[in-house]
């Protein structure tokens, strides 16, 4: 009985060997027997860039002081005062290349345009003042083509202070916020 | 019933009214503006990844004031079957002050990220526990926080991006 089987089985095992091969799809079996895979082409004016937004914002100390009487802003790199003036609000200037301390500086790195928008909201508990940006609208062209140091892809505003400060307020408390935001 | 018993029962109905009417005001009535920004950075971002950056120098910085760099990407999507936002923003290392990121549709707080140091970036942030979006598109916005990477105190400037956000 046994033999009887052997050769059946040994058929079946060669059948099996041969599985491999006719599980290519382009039954590659004779040289002349090639696949071919398709290769497609088309013609575009310009590929479709991502715009990718890369934005520096830079801003001085923003600590203002309000003066009851005329003062000025001791400097200590150049041992005088500066911003001798009457009453009203003071900032520390800007070291030498640096912000003065009511500048905001943005610098635009994006490979599109940008218009930005400056805002200051003032602090509930002090409704007398009012903060306004000499420039509150700033718009900066591409950095695309242009080099990393443009001087025209950086802008500047300044924030001005308007109205009087209690006098009870004797060290530095936040009086505002400043918002900038990118239009669309 | 004694007089003991009924004075239980009488505190424990007030108690009941006045859980009710917290519930009531809390589903009807809450002011739904978003929550007040952390006055202290919060823990640094799960998600955060490293943005694989050498050391360089760090833009200038005046003397207290501060200077960061944000690279991102304006398209957002939004999985509602995963409740994940996928984005893509960056902290470069050269950015002086760490950032949170919220995004906002309209007056919604849609998710929030903990602290990004600089040097960090994030691709991938939760939906808010509590927030259930339509399927759609949006005109939304990043609200960036800046906190000062030595002390944690929020910086008096914060920025507002806007992104478009597909939620499917």
């Amino acid at each position: 009985m046994k033999k009887w089987l052997t050769l059946p089985l040994a058929a079946g095992c060669l059948v099996l060997l041969a599985m491999p091969a006719l599980a290519n799809e382009g039954h590659m079996n004779r040289p002349s027997d090639l696949s071919t895979i398709p290769v497609k082409g088309s013609y575009q004016e310009k590929l479709e860039t991502e715009t990718v937004y890369s934005v520096d914002i830079s801003w001085g100390s923003m600590e203002f002081v309000y003066a009851k009487e005329g003062t000025g802003v001791w400097n200590p790199e150049t041992h005088s005062y500066d911003n001798v003036s009457g009453a009203g609000w003071q900032y520390p200037a800007g070291g030498p290349g640096g912000l003065a301390g009511n500048e905001v500086q943005i610098t635009n790195h994006s490979n599109t345009k940008i218009v930005c928008s400056l805002d200051f909201t003032t602090e509930e508990a002090f409704p007398e003042i009012v903060g306004t940006f000499d420039r509150p609208e700033i718009s900066i062209s591409s950095a695309e083509g242009k080099a990393v140091d443009d001087e025209t892809l950086t802008q500047k505003s300044k924030l001005n202070m308007q109205g009087a400060l209690a006098e009870q307020v004797v060290t530095p408390t936040p009086i505002g916020e400043i918002l900038v935001t990118l239009q669309e | 019933m004694d007089r003991r018993s009924k004075g239980y029962l009488m505190v424990a109905a007030a108690i009941a009214l006045v859980a009710v009417g917290v519930a009531v005001w809390a589903l009807f009535f809450r002011d739904p503006s978003p929550a007040p920004a952390p006055d202290i950075a919060p823990p640094v971002e799960d998600n955060a990844l490293p943005t694989g950056e050498d050391d360089g120098d760090k833009l200038p910085q005046a003397q207290g004031g501060g200077a960061v760099n944000i690279t991102y990407s304006d398209q957002v999507a939004v999985c509602l079957e995963t409740r994940t936002v996928s984005i893509r923003f960056a902290n470069p290392a050269r950015s002086n002050q760490s950032m949170v990121v919220r995004l906002v549709l309209g007056e919604l707080v849609a998710a929030e990220s903990g602290t990004l140091p600089p040097g960090s970036a994030l691709e991938s942030l939760p939906l808010l526990a509590d927030v259930t979006l339509p399927a759609g598109e949006y005109a939304g916005a990043f609200h960036v926080l800046f906190y000062d990477s030595q002390d944690g105190g929020r910086a008096g400037v914060s920025t507002k991006l806007p992104v478009s956000v597909t939620v499917a």
